[in-house]
């Protein structure tokens, strides 16, 4: 069942065609990888499927409704999460706080200051600390966002859409510059949302980590989808090659 | 003594200005420099509704409060659609525009002559009229009020708009609708500004224009920067220390001239240092309002 479509998007900056007539679907409950080169359009797509950019032209479909026109924190609601490429965690928040704000029923409603909060809230930070524990950071609930390291940030990020219990969880770039260790961290996180029934659509260039976890990829190049397949079809798709390393040169027997 | 009691009734008053001001200076983390603007429209309409004997006493604070609010959605319109310093022309453009009304609307406000005779309340048939009387009365009133903001400030809704401080694209991918928390971050500072505003009315007994221009917003500023960004406690340090600050001075045998020029070049200079220095204020946190 398909769970996200994207339909003859476009996108310009200027004379920059950044998403030209791209087209792709995505399964519900799979992990799809999407590859490219540099400045393919992957992030400009995630934008685009986020809320944060509004397409030229072009749908998306989002369970068979048409989203196009909602704004960020609409398409949130429907279902929809996602980490950056930069990190965007709440530096001045502790760790515990970032992750409390993303939970849906968090209870922030200006007049909920008036009622019982704090015991509204325990569930919460209960829960919140769980997540904290099923990746080890539980030392560093109390600690402010900016004095966690680089990792441990990505990590957080990633738990905060988990928290925000989004069905279809978009990654930007997870494992950018992070240690081989966290990557592992990264990978089971990323297979437990899996299991949890989630939909997961991951922008990396990390490809062996996205060869080994995505079941399905799509290669985009000048702001066009120019292949879709399983990884080792991928991996032998002379087009590809092509995107990447540039025209082959004849060679001579 | 009388002085004394003076300076603390200030300090009551200033802390609700302060609190307030925090909220979207500090808290929600845009250069907001209206704030005279909001507090004075409240003072005004306080000064104007008790003398003009439209309304009685707690009515009338009750209503330059919600005013005071209309204002402050008026100019969270505009102001909100903009970024980082845009917000701090539009702010400051408002303060300007509407302290220029209050000298220019002369039937209504009287122009630069101000408005004399403001009521004092009048609790169970009894007038407070006296200095005590009107520091117990203004002290239980920041404390109902304070503890609102407090409450508000430690709650969860606080945590969301110090997040869209932090990072409002985060934010709205998180499911928030960040416009309508900004919103009500400005109606809740220009309530009770409003009724701040009202109160300082109330005590002074006379206003005009010139209690609500550039000069209030650095003394405001100067106590929301030094006692602490997004600071709840840190918001009434802040208060206290600047209006005790430039007590010693008195017992310095300048001219009132010289030592009212004075203190504006001291709440100047403190706030560059302070800026310099240990721009996270005596209590606050650490922001980016003033490198975004």
């Amino acid at each position: 069942m398909t769970i996200l479509e994207v339909q003859n998007l476009n996108k310009h900056f200027g004379g920059i065609k950044a998403i030209n007539n791209c087209s792709f679907s995505i399964e519900k409950n799979s992990i799809t990888g999407l590859i490219g080169p540099n400045g393919a359009g992957k992030t400009t797509m995630f934008n685009i499927l986020s809320g944060l950019l509004t397409p030229d032209s072009g749908s998306i479909y989002y369970q068979e409704n048409d989203i196009t026109n909602l704004n960020t924190h609409e398409r949130t609601k429907l279902g929809f999460g996602r980490s950056f490429q930069s990190i965007r965690i709440f530096p001045e928040l502790t760790t515990i706080e970032n992750l409390i704000l993303a939970f849906p029923e968090n209870n922030d409603n200006l007049w909920q200051a008036f009622s019982k909060f704090q015991t509204k809230q325990k569930s919460l930070h209960k829960k919140a600390l769980e997540l904290l524990t099923s990746v080890n950071l539980e030392e560093k609930a109390n600690l402010k966002g900016y004095e966690l390291s680089y990792g441990q940030k990505k990590l957080l990020e990633i738990l905060r859409v988990e928290a925000n219990n989004a069905d279809l969880v978009l990654l930007d770039e997870p494992t950018a510059g992070i240690n081989p260790t966290l990557i592992q961290n990264i990978k089971i996180q990323i297979k437990n949302l899996q299991k949890a029934g989630k939909t997961i659509f991951i922008v990396e260039h990390n490809m062996p980590f996205i060869m080994n976890l995505c079941e399905q990829i799509i290669v985009m190049d000048q702001g066009k989808e120019i292949a879709m397949g399983t990884p080792k079809e991928i991996q032998e798709n002379p087009q590809v090659l092509v995107a990447y390393l540039g025209k082959k040169r004849q060679t001579h027997a | 003594m009388d002085y004394i009691l003076h300076l603390l009734i200030l300090i009551t008053i200033y802390s609700i200005l302060v609190i307030t001001m925090n909220i979207l200076l500090g808290y929600l983390g845009i250069l907001y420099l209206g704030h005279p603007a909001i507090y004075g429209i409240g003072a005004y309409s306080f000064a104007l509704l008790t003398t003009k004997e439209i309304l009685s006493f707690f009515p009338a604070l009750l209503a330059a409060g919600l005013i005071a609010m209309l204002a402050g959605s008026i100019l969270a319109l505009p102001a909100l659609r903009l970024k980082s310093h845009y917000i701090g022309m539009t702010t400051y453009g408002f303060l300007v525009i509407v302290n220029g009304l209050m000298i220019n609307l002369g039937d209504l406000t009287r122009g630069p002559l101000g408005v004399p005779g403001i009521p004092r309340p009048i609790i169970f048939g009894h007038l407070i009229s006296t200095n005590t009387e009107f520091l117990i009365f203004t002290s239980i009133l920041a404390i109902i009020i304070n503890f609102i903001l407090w409450r508000i400030m430690g709650s969860p809704f606080s945590k969301v708009v110090e997040a869209i401080r932090e990072d409002e694209t985060a934010v709205k991918t998180l499911g928030k609708n960040v416009m309508k928390y900004k919103i009500q971050a400005f109606m809740i500072t220009a309530f009770f500004g409003g009724i701040g505003g009202a109160l300082l009315a109330s005590y002074l007994q006379y206003i005009s224009p010139g209690n609500f221009a550039t000069e209030e917003l650095i003394i405001i500023l100067a106590m929301t920067i030094i006692g602490g960004m997004a600071s709840f406690w840190g918001s009434i340090v802040g208060a206290i220390v600047i209006i005790l600050l430039p007590e010693p001075l008195r017992f310095l045998n300048f001219s009132a001239e010289i030592i009212g020029a004075l203190r504006y070049g001291i709440y100047g200079l403190l706030i560059i240092l302070f800026m310099i220095y240990k721009p996270n204020g005596i209590l606050g946190k650490r922001t980016n309002i003033f490198s975004k």
